[in-house]
């Protein structure tokens, strides 16, 4: 009798207190690291706000990745038309008739143009400041209204461009906000405002609850024109720090979908049915970099001298031989990477240069190279040097990189055996990041996250105060004309000239171009429709749809 | 001996203003001073140099740190203590949002410490040198060398994963709000059960180890003997003047242990989710958001001032003998 009571008591708790998972619900959880701060597009900053006010708010378009072509494809969203003039200075673009605001006051282009005045207004502090060269704009980079936009009607909207800028649809590519909510709000005050926690949008999905560092709960916008009868009734950013911890919740249904799976960890998913597991290929590679400029002289009085160990082509091609990066494919990353030849991608189908050939790991023709540049071995102590100087310096990393931990010690060992001393130093995120933009670094591992569209000047452009993302103070004047030709050429010299930068930094080898790393995903098989692209995973969620049965 | 006690009020009051504006003066320096920008996050190919221009303005540091030092002592007077630059909000505000849960937390978290320590302790001495006595000092050992991360993770895997019973992270489900209170109830012991196990369990050997040491050394005193030798009673000598003489110490350790959980309990609320004052520091630190990091540490140090003197006073409550050293 007691046995049985106490097994019932067992039982009861067992129920009472077992969890209950997602599994037979129509809301989708997405397992992410941090929080958000806002959720107006003016300030999303970070991937989640980017992911999140892309539900809220509804750009003029969209875009997808046509990976035929490698590139991406322009949809209509809240612009149902748009048509260039002939000498595409002028854009007349039509939007829907059918968009309300979330508090029922309808959507119309005064709302596009406020957009983008505030957009451009540098007392607005916003994302997207610094990015309308291609509009008539003050010399502060505020948009002229007057100059730049002619209603038509509350519906469409002439947009003109500064002739021979060449623009693109990502001119246009911003969420648009509500004036009637804005216009009240002093600017320079608009980034603290309390709207930004409590939005009013456009979009697919409306908030519906924000729990600080716990969760952002978005509800679906029945009235919105992309929204189907299947989408999620919930999309759900469930904020959760740790790692593993958000790896349990994925293997245990409590969340749907986590980005950035270790490499060490995809077996073990692996062996779970209900869940996919996608790699998104060539958008992050890691390098490393050898500063060309020597960073002493540099830091004393601004003064460009070679490099004493980087300086010549020849020793960065020879540093590259000598590193044997498959090893860090194949046993870190699995296989889920790619050997690096350049900064482009190869995703970018009509831009990369498919006959580069990669610098293989060679380690007989490293010391040729490094021969011919004159570092021997003289005193037989298994450091090469040269001027009576050892060939010894310091990788700078990042700490609490795991990855690069691995690859810097397998690295220092490669080098090693072509004679050269290479000392590892971890430097915490912050200072790493302070002594990049101050030049002090010989070398250092790092990694690049390719913006799309793609964007070499900011990181390649040999004008160093204007380029602060040049670290490596590489500069090439064949580059720069390529750089600046590309703002005003059509797309197949666009083609050409991105293809002579890649030829001109593979000969130079300015970096040694490391590895493209995956970005691995895993979702659980309940959701469909999860188009998983070079542009992310977290896109277009309204079109996801949650199966239950299985 | 209420004029005492006042006086020692006041003067712990007015050390403690100064103590904590040197603090923050200290650490606004430090701050300063130490390599990474708050600006940084704003350089990035996605965005234009033009932006991080406007930021550092903005946030005054293209200005020296002498006049920024005198525009926040300016500020600190008037009970301003800036925007967050990551919550662009005001500090307070921000700081407002995370330290509910913090004072709960942290005094559940307290009190679990406290009555399960004292338990075991009792239980400790009844058996004292016995098997059980001999399991709970070296357990309470072990307890103590296993860091809080890896506790953690352990109850996570065992409770949430194998399991299923208890939830891994957050503090409430996302349905909250349609629960009764009977389920919101379950719900919140479904979701802290798992932090409050792992941050009690680093406290519980401290006051195990403080509390038996001290009555142990109280037993084997001669007074305890004279008393025994006058014919009281074991719980009588106990209760009345043993406990009292033990427990001085373990409230001067769980004034600074209370104080210490008040500031945040940084491993545990990552682990587990929780919006609290660690979790807000560690993020402020990690992204130079200098105000805040002033704020929380002004928070941090408050709370361990005022809980220190909250336990002196209850220290000379008990002793009054203590007076004297405590004014001197």
């Amino acid at each position: 009798m007691s046995k049985n009571l106490i097994a019932s008591v067992l039982l009861i708790t067992i129920l009472l207190f077992s969890c209950t998972s997602n599994k037979q619900n129509n809301n989708i959880i997405i397992g992410v690291a941090s929080d958000v701060e806002s959720f107006n597009p003016l300030y999303a900053f970070s991937v989640e706000e980017g992911n999140i006010t892309e539900l809220l708010y509804l750009s003029l378009l969209q875009y997808d990745w046509n990976s035929d072509l490698g590139e991406v494809e322009f949809q209509p969203m809240l612009a149902n038309k748009w048509n260039w003039s002939e000498d595409k200075e002028v854009l007349t673009i039509k939007i829907r008739d059918d968009v309300y605001w979330s508090d029922s006051v309808k959507c119309t282009v005064d709302d596009v143009i406020f957009s983008f005045d505030l957009y451009s207004d540098p007392i607005v502090q916003s994302r997207a400041l610094g990015f309308f060269e291609k509009y008539y704009t003050n010399e502060d980079g505020h948009i002229l209204l007057d100059q730049t936009f002619e209603k038509i009607s509350d519906n469409e909207l002439i947009i003109k461009f500064k002739s021979e800028s060449n623009p693109d649809l990502f001119e246009i590519d911003h969420p648009i906000i509500p004036k009637h909510v804005f216009e009240n709000i002093e600017r320079a005050e608009i980034s603290s405002s309390s709207i930004n926690q409590n939005p009013v949008t456009n979009g697919s999905y409306i908030l519906k609850k924000w729990d600080r560092d716990q969760a952002v709960i978005l509800s679906k916008n029945s009235a919105s024109f992309i929204i189907s009868e299947n989408s999620a009734d919930q999309i759900i950013f469930k904020i959760v720090p740790e790692y593993q911890v958000r790896l349990t919740q994925l293997m245990n249904g409590e969340i749907d979908l986590m980005e950035d799976i270790h490499s060490d960890d995809i077996k073990k998913l692996n062996e779970l049915s209900q869940l996919s597991i996608v790699p998104i290929q060539g958008r992050d590679f890691d390098y490393i970099a050898w500063n060309n400029i020597d960073p002493q002289k540099y830091s004393i009085d601004g003064s460009i001298n070679k490099n004493f160990f980087f300086g010549s082509a020849n020793v960065r091609k020879a540093l590259t031989h000598a590193l044997d990066r498959e090893v860090v494919i194949n046993e870190y990353l699995k296989g889920f990477g790619q050997l690096s030849v350049g900064p482009v991608s190869p995703i970018f189908k009509s831009l990369f240069d498919s006959s580069l050939t990669i610098h293989k790991f060679d380690q007989k023709l490293s010391k040729k190279l490094l021969k011919l540049e004159g570092w021997k071995d003289n005193n037989d102590d298994g450091i090469i040097e040269k001027d009576g100087v050892d060939f010894t310096f310091t990788l700078h990393i990042p700490s609490g990189n795991p990855r690069r931990d691995f690859a810097a010690s397998l690295f220092k060992n490669n080098l090693l055996s072509v004679g050269i001393d290479m000392t590892i130093e971890k430097n915490e995120l912050g200072v790493f990041i302070d002594n990049l933009f101050a030049k002090q670094y010989d070398a250092w591992m790092a990694a690049w996250v390719v913006p799309i569209p793609i964007n070499l000047k900011i990181s390649w452009y040999s004008e160093l105060e204007e380029t602060p993302l040049n670290f490596a103070s590489y500069r090439n004047k064949k580059i720069d004309k390529q750089l600046d030709d590309i703002q005003g050429k059509d797309n197949f010299d666009k083609s050409n000239s991105y293809k002579e930068i890649q030829r001109v930094i593979h000969n130079e080898e300015p970096y040694s171009f490391l590895y493209w790393v995956d970005n691995v995903i895993s979702y659980n098989k309940r959701i469909r429709n999860v188009d998983i692209s070079p542009l992310g995973a977290v896109r277009h969620c309204w079109q996801w749809v949650v199966i239950n049965d299985e | 001996m209420n004029k005492h006690i006042f006086a020692i009020l006041f003067r712990r009051f007015l050390s403690s203003l100064f103590v904590l504006f040197l603090l923050i003066s200290f650490v606004f320096i430090i701050i300063r001073l130490s390599p990474g920008d708050p600006s940084q996050k704003y350089l990035s190919p996605k965005l234009s140099p033009k932006l991080h221009e406007e930021i550092s303005k903005s946030y005054m540091l293209d200005e020296s740190i002498t006049k920024q030092y005198i525009a926040f002592a300016k500020n600190i007077f008037k009970g301003d203590l800036g925007t967050s630059y990551n919550y662009r909000r005001s500090v307070v505000s921000v700081i407002g949002d995370y330290l509910p849960f913090t004072i709960i937390f942290s005094i559940t978290s307290f009190i679990i410490q406290i009555l399960a320590s004292t338990v075991l302790v009792f239980l400790s001495l009844r058996y004292r040198n016995s098997l059980i006595d001999r399991i709970l000092s070296e357990t309470s050992n072990i307890i103590y060398a296993v860091p809080v991360f890896l506790t953690s993770v352990l109850l996570i895997y065992l409770f949430s994963y194998q399991l299923n019973i208890f939830y891994s992270s957050g503090i409430n489900s996302f349905d909250f709000e349609n629960y009764s209170l009977l389920e919101k109830i379950l719900d919140y012991v479904k979701h802290l059960t798992l932090p409050l196990i792992a941050i009690s369990l680093t406290g519980i050997p401290i006051y195990y180890k403080y509390l038996k040491d001290s009555i142990v050394g109280n037993l084997n005193s001669n007074y305890v003997l004279n008393l025994r030798s006058l014919g009281l009673k074991n719980k009588e000598i106990m209760i009345k003047h043993i406990l009292p003489n033990s427990i001085n110490s373990v409230i001067a350790v769980a004034g600074v242990e209370l104080g210490i959980l008040l500031g945040g309990a940084l491993i545990v609320e990552t682990i587990f989710s929780l919006p609290g004052m660690g979790q807000l520091t560690m993020n402020a630190v990690l992204t130079r958001d200098y105000p805040l990091i002033i704020g929380c540490t002004l928070t941090a140090g408050l709370f361990i001032l005022i809980v220190n003197l909250f336990a002196d006073v209850i220290r000379i409550i008990i002793d009054k003998r203590l007076i004297k050293d405590l004014l001197t």
